[in-house]
């Protein structure tokens, strides 16, 4: 009698055992999966651009001039409107996050009006980017024509400040959020020496604050490279190298929308994948900086 | 003879009937204290009597709390004339640099060990370089940590040991040249040498300065008080002056029955 | 004390409130004041009766619907791929996982998060091309690849919400399931998972916002501006956002015009709900461990 029942519970334990070994299993699929994706994409990319290096035709890409009807399939003009765009709508959204941030945590520490800005904020993000290239369409583009008046209004001038609307957002909710910490830890020790609340701004939560700067830099410049709608819908996709600020110009993003609703050349195509991988790398590169300031930061706490 | 001169000089600081109110609870009521440059006195009571609350109504710092209210009046003598602290004829920023604060535990900024003087020194004062040097080399003789950091000002200040912190952020407070110094637990965090070293620096520094210290230490207070307030639910118990805190049977033993 | 940096400071601060504050209002007032009139059942059923739009009995031609259940369907074939996928290996990643493994799995999702949509957008197409050379002659871009790919987009959302969710837990939580005598798996459905499920939740809703709201993956995987209802499940269909980008390069009349401010406002309303949503539920589980 005793091994009977000895035997039951013993099936019993195996039996979860089994079970959880399984569950333990599916999961560690799911997350592989999900790590694997990665991998395919870059291989995909590496696949298709592979033509370009063994049959040496890297040169026709990187160069001056995309004119496919004459057989130019230069990229490059579309690299350069892409950093130049990144930088600029950096140049605007970066003072701005700042200025918001010393808003937020200096002048209107306390009060009503503190949280209806932070609940605007919090609301740009939930705006769609298409929401934001549609109205620059109409209100943006025009206004710049009749301002500078100088060609359609469709230019880097419209996509970067689109652009640089659409990463504030995201830049003043993380350097919102270190300052926070920054706040807790330092607020009592400066307003007892004597500091107003600017001052503490400025002089304590801002350096104390230095590696969170330069993510939110990071951040915002990620979101810039990647975004294609602004782009597509206010730069005016022109394939040249920007001049002016009141050009129409192309990324590479954009580019890569273009080129595969309309032409089917094989050229064209590979100069799509080139800008795919440059893309994926540069963003990939972001990310790793990206990771490593965040870990140096935290040993450091 | 002499300590009775020096009860008849006005008082430095005059705190009279001084209510403090923090959400639904009256932390502290009622209080009355004077205090005056060369007689050290020091606050203790058992926790949550409102001691660290007595201290941050003297720099007005119970404001940076939510939901705090104010009654009574604090009046201070700068120069020769009796300023209400809460009256308003003082910025808070300007309250704060007459009015000098050090915690329990250091509470550094993360930078350098210089910038830590230097900057309250340049963005609350608005001294030049110059002078910024020159007070803070005499505010880290004065505290004895001159010889210790002059080769390495420049680096973190959180570098340092716990005694040297805390030494650190009394040489940033004395830099500001305040006419009080409010010391709350300065040397709750510290070891027995370092605590020893801060007791010290108190006692000689109490013609310089009116100091206000809290103290968790009825030992400590022994050595350093001229006098003794004890606070308990809010409110002054006791005043002892300095024969009752010198006999050590009947100091403890008021002690314990207080508590 | 210097004055006029102070001044300076305080006036550019104020300043960047006020852009910022004033460029969004008008943005939405804009929206607003040019849209508002032209939401009606006529947008989104144009000259056919609701009735027979949703049950399919006539085609919409003239309104939007067809976009609503495009973007409707993209997002409940994108939430039944990317959820159960990216809640096991944020589960995984959060329990089961070594060091090591955390370390290089984290890594490639982040990776993966860096991608920009457009890319995602290349690397469905290309599945297509792939396809239509080996199994497949007749691939087509259509609705299941554009959720997948859309999928793939919001997955690491998904698993980071439910790792930070599942870390969040307080100590005194975890220890009390262990001590009950559960096994691993037990512990974590009967105990963690209840106690996460807010922030887990709060990741579903924003990958299901995100996944709304995108434009640059369906546009290389199946989307068009007139489609109609998809047929199938690997049929070429419709969506919001792609609606409101067409319409902005190529309304023909005014009417059409009118038709665009309506559907970014439709878009604008659903992709704040969805938000406002999710904010919500973090603020919830956020007051939830505040009190605990």
């Amino acid at each position: 009698m005793t091994d009977h029942r000895f035997s039951a519970e013993a099936q019993a334990l195996r039996r979860t055992a089994r079970r959880e070994l399984w569950i333990e299993r599916i999961l560690l699929a799911a997350a592989g999966l999900s790590a694997a994706v990665v991998v395919a994409i870059f291989s995909m990319l590496v696949w298709f651009c592979l033509p370009l290096f063994t049959e040496h035709r890297l040169g026709a890409v990187l160069a001056w001039r995309w004119d496919p009807i004459h057989q130019h399939f230069g990229i490059l003009p579309m690299l350069i409107t892409s950093c130049m765009l990144t930088i600029l709508a950096l140049c605007i959204a970066f003072p701005l996050t700042i200025g918001i941030c010393s808003l937020l945590h200096g002048t209107i520490r306390n009060g009503v009006l503190r949280r209806m800005l932070l609940f605007l904020v919090h609301f740009m993000t939930g705006i769609p980017t298409v929401i934001y290239g549609f109205v620059s369409v109409f209100v943006l583009v025009p206004l710049l024509r009749w301002v500078f008046e100088t060609g359609t209004g469709f230019s880097l001038m419209a996509a970067c400040l689109t652009l640089s609307v659409l990463i504030l957002p995201t830049m003043v909710l993380v350097l919102h959020a270190e300052l926070d910490q920054a706040e807790a830890r330092y607020r009592l020790t400066a307003e007892a020496l004597g500091f107003s609340a600017e001052q503490t701004m400025r002089s304590v939560l801002l350096p104390a604050c230095r590696r969170a700067l330069i993510v939110t830099v990071l951040l915002g410049m990620g979101r810039a490279v990647g975004d294609t709608l602004v782009s597509l819908m206010v730069a005016g996709n022109a394939a040249q190298v920007p001049h002016s600020l009141f050009d129409s110009v192309r990324t590479l993003t954009a580019h890569i929308a273009l080129v595969l609703a309309t032409d089917s050349h094989s050229m064209a195509y590979q100069s799509v994948f080139a800008a795919g991988l440059f893309l994926f790398l540069l963003m990939s590169c972001f990310q790793a900086v990206l990771r490593f300031w965040a870990k140096s930061g935290a040993s450091f706490r | 003879m002499e300590q009775r001169m020096k009860e008849d000089a006005p008082p430095d600081i005059r705190i009279d009937a001084l209510c403090v109110r923090i959400g639904a609870r009256d932390v502290l009521c009622g209080i009355d204290l004077s205090l005056r440059k060369g007689e050290l006195v020091v606050v203790v009571g058992p926790s949550g009597s409102g001691k660290t609350t007595l201290l941050r109504a003297i720099n007005r710092l119970n404001e940076s709390f939510p939901d705090c209210t104010t009654r009574g009046s604090v009046r201070m003598k700068l120069g020769d004339r009796i300023v209400d602290i809460y009256g308003g004829d003082l910025s808070l920023p300007e309250i704060r640099r007459r009015v000098g604060m050090v915690f329990q535990t250091p509470a550094i900024l993360p930078f350098s060990i210089e910038k830590n003087i230097a900057l309250p020194l340049r963005v609350a004062l608005g001294l030049k370089p110059r002078d910024i040097e020159r007070r803070m080399e005499h505010a880290l003789l004065d505290v004895g940590l001159w010889d210790e950091v002059k080769d390495r000002l420049k680096s973190p200040a959180r570098m340092l040991s716990g005694g040297q912190q805390q030494r650190l952020c009394l040489a940033r407070t004395i830099a500001l040249e305040p006419d009080v110094l409010l010391l709350d637990e300065p040397t709750a965090s510290l070891d027995f040498r370092a605590a020893a070293r801060i007791e010290q620096w108190m006692i000689d520094h109490r013609d310089r300065y009116t100091i206000l210290a809290v103290s968790h230490s009825l030992g400590q207070t022994r050595r350093m008080a001229d006098r003794v307030c004890v606070l308990k639910d809010g409110r002054i118990v006791e005043m002892l002056e300095r024969e009752h805190i010198v006999d050590a049977e009947g100091y403890y033993g008021r002690m314990e029955k207080l508590f | 004390m210097k004055p006029t940096v102070d001044r300076f400071w305080k006036t550019v601060s104020w300043l960047s409130g006020l852009i910022v504050s004033a460029s969004v209002s008008f943005l939405i007032g804009f929206l607003l004041w040019k849209g508002v009139h032209a939401v009606s059942p006529r947008l989104f059923f144009g000259d056919t009766a609701w009735q027979d739009a949703l049950f399919g009995r006539r085609p919409v031609f003239d309104g939007i619907w067809p976009a609503v259940v495009g973007t409707l369907s993209l997002v409940v074939f994108a939430s039944l791929i990317a959820v159960p996928i990216g809640v096991a290996a944020g589960i995984y990643l959060s329990e089961y996982a070594t060091a090591r493994q955390r370390r290089w799995i984290g890594s490639l999702v982040d990776l993966l998060s860096a991608t920009p949509s457009i890319v995602m957008g290349l690397f469905g197409f290309t599945l297509i091309l792939f396809l239509r050379k080996t199994i497949f002659p007749n691939a087509q871009t259509g609705l299941m690849l554009a959720a997948g790919c859309i999928a793939l987009i919001v997955l690491p959302y998904l698993i980071a919400t439910t790792q930070a969710a599942l870390q969040g837990i307080p100590e005194e939580s975890r220890l009390l399931g262990a001590s009950l005598g559960l096994t691993k798996w037990q512990h974590i459905r009967h105990t963690l998972i209840p106690l996460s499920a807010k922030g887990i939740l709060g990741g579903v809703v924003l990958a299901i916002g995100r996944a709304a709201e995108d434009t640059a993956v369906i546009l290389l995987t199946g989307v068009m501006a007139r489609a109609g209802m998809p047929r199938n499940l690997w049929d070429k269909f419709e969506a919001l956002p792609f609606h409101v980008y067409y319409l902005a390069a190529e309304h023909r009349d005014a009417a059409e015009l009118a038709q665009g401010f309506g559907t970014a406002l439709v878009l604008l309303m659903v992709t704040t709900f969805l938000f406002g949503f999710s904010y919500w539920i973090e603020k919830q589980a956020a007051r939830r461990w505040n009190s605990a």
